[in-house]
């Protein structure tokens, strides 16, 4: 099988991410406490999705396109 | 449109160019989700605790760590196995074949390349080893190796075949090909040649992995679920789809028995009769199941960052082995196993593992979270967690001492026996002196010969994202050096995506 680990797999580069004017920082935060209580240990990302009011809807440790994608559908 | 089926990945995201992101071998924590604030989660939902490889937990084995063979960066998305004799062959997305000697497990050793380059791309492999053949997926094409000296394929036949995702021979030798979108084909291999065309094919399925037992297809369909095949000389004949929850991405058969990774857990499918399967049990797993092999009474599962054992009969979660001790990488990735002659290999995203099942022989100490987390903890006002000290070997576990290296933690209890199968709480407690986020480490001193100390880390007030709260107040420089706060976001849908590298 293939694990899909290119780059049309991620969301922001297939053309989801840019129809939808989804914002993707990619932001560093060394501290191994981050703001979201997930704790960062350089092998995974820890994503948090937000709503157009700036709220939180989701927040998750190496999270799949599986995962977020009906997160995001879900505030569009 | 995006592919569902794909996790999200550290990898994926450096493959962008984001290097700056470290893909690196800290252990990974087994917490996957943080969904909401909770004052004390529940301990189901707690990192799940490391357990001791050398114990045979339950009534599936445990594996043995035996050896590892990392590549760092030479080796990119290893994803198929299959073995001959000494030799493990490998199949990696971005680096082509392998091959590594593993006539002594402890030193498994990469002794050749893909003889494409180390830049060929390789999607599937499977080894027939009646005939020495391997057949091998390229983006465009299958290639028919020779294996009489299994330490030098050498290249017999090229057949065109573009998007060839998995392989696999039946015991006549005949080769099955999942292709995705494209369907499943069935070929006839004559004089080390397969057929100009395939002798079946369905155009219908979307095939993502096959298995073959006997007279029985099965295939792995994405998100239509299973199909299986009924053999009868030259025609296939498929049973309707069974639909499994989440999307069918590998197979593995126990006889008549069919396990289906579903990135969401394990299906259990019985394809004794071919026109129609039936789901038998399905267990979800913690993390994101795709990859599987069989060792006597035990279906392992890799989800990503963690082995996971299914009670074959029962499909009862029977162990999970994070891999701890003196094993010097995590199980970063795993995206394929396999089980040969008494011989287990595990492929993470850079390496081969070697293991070996286990023999119960000492104590063994588990305890049954890896991290214990104490929130909303006002100052001085000491609040207590119970943390259960399990002895999984077969022999008396003695605790000689318990203690923290933070102050605010500290712990009950030392001098004790927990005997061979036995549980034992003790009782942690967090006094906060200020408001700040604290971590520190309960300190476990034993007899378990494996790993004589072992230490549980305990955090208080950390802070955590609070779903339907707004986001709270962040600075932060994104990997192109861009800085972001909330403002920058406003009216938009965002992901946030926090990265940590040292």
């Amino acid at each position: 099988m293939i694990l899909g680990l290119s780059e049309e797999d991620f969301v922001r580069v297939d053309g989801f991410g840019q129809e939808n004017n989804i914002t993707f920082p990619m932001l560093l935060n060394n501290n191994p406490v981050n703001p979201y209580g997930v704790p960062l240990d350089g092998n995974y990302a820890v994503e948090v999705v937000l709503d157009r009011e700036g709220k939180v809807v989701y927040s998750g440790l190496g999270s799949t396109a599986q995962t977020l994608l009906p997160v995001i559908e879900s505030v569009l | 449109m995006v592919n569902l089926d794909s996790p999200w990945l550290c990898a994926a995201l450096t493959s962008l160019a984001l290097s700056v992101a470290s893909c690196g071998d800290e252990a990974p924590p087994d917490e996957e989700l943080v969904e909401e604030e909770e004052e004390t989660p529940p301990e189901d939902e707690q990192e799940a605790g490391p357990d001791p490889v050398e114990a045979c937990v339950g009534t599936a084995d445990a594996l043995v760590h035996l050896g590892s063979s990392d590549h760092d960066g030479s080796m990119d998305g290893l994803q198929h196995l299959a073995a001959l004799d000494d030799i493990v062959y490998g199949c990696a997305q971005n680096s082509g074949m392998a091959l590594w000697d593993v006539s002594n497990l402890a030193t498994p050793e990469l002794t050749r390349g893909d003889p494409l380059g180390p830049t060929a791309t390789c999607h599937g492999l499977a080894v027939d080893k009646n005939s020495r053949t391997m057949a091998v997926a390229r983006p465009e094409q299958i290639e028919l190796y020779s294996l009489e000296d299994e330490t030098t394929p050498t290249l017999l036949s090229t057949h065109p075949r573009a998007g060839v995702v998995d392989l696999a021979f039946d015991a006549q030798g005949q080769l099955y090909a999942a292709a995705e979108d494209a369907g499943v084909f069935a070929y006839q291999v004559e004089a080390s040649q397969l057929a100009e065309t395939a002798r079946f094919s369905d155009a219908q399925s979307d095939a993502r992995a096959v298995a073959v037992v006997g007279n029985t297809l099965t295939v792995a369909e994405g998100r239509t679920g299973v199909r299986v095949y009924k053999l009868a000389g030259d025609m296939l004949t498929p049973s309707s789809a069974l639909p499994v929850t989440g999307t069918a991405v590998e197979v593995e058969m126990n006889g008549a028995m069919a396990y289906i990774a579903t990135l969401e857990g394990v299906a259990q499918v019985d394809t004794a009769d071919p026109s129609g399967p039936r789901l038998t049990g399905f267990n979800q797993s913690p993390g994101t199941a795709m990859a599987m092999t069989v060792t006597d009474d035990a279906l392992w599962v890799s989800d990503w960052t963690a082995l996971r054992a299914f009670d074959l009969s029962t499909m009862a979660y029977a162990a999970d082995e994070t891999l701890v001790n003196d094993i010097p990488t995590n199980l970063d990735r795993t995206a394929t196993m396999l089980e040969d002659e008494g011989r287990v290999f595990v492929a993470h995203w850079t390496g081969l593992r070697t293991y070996a099942p286990c023999t119960p022989s000492a104590p063994s100490l588990w305890p049954e979270i890896a991290r214990m987390e104490f929130n909303n903890v006002a100052v001085d006002e000491p609040k207590v967690r119970v943390l259960t000290l399990r002895n999984l070997g077969n022999e008396p576990l003695r605790i000689s001492s318990l203690s923290t290296d933070h102050s605010m933690f500290t712990v009950s209890g030392d001098g004790f026996d927990i005997p061979a199968g036995g549980a034992t709480p003790i009782e942690v407690t967090f006094t906060p002196a200020n408001d700040s986020p604290t971590t520190g480490n309960l300190i476990i001193t034993s007899n378990d010969p494996d790993e004589p100390e072992r230490r549980v880390t305990v955090a208080g007030n950390i802070p955590r994202a609070v779903i339907g709260s707004k986001v709270e107040p962040f600075h932060d420089v994104d990997t192109n050096g861009q800085p972001w706060r909330p403002k920058d976001l406003e009216g938009k849908v965002a992901v946030l995506a926090y990265f940590a590298f040292w």
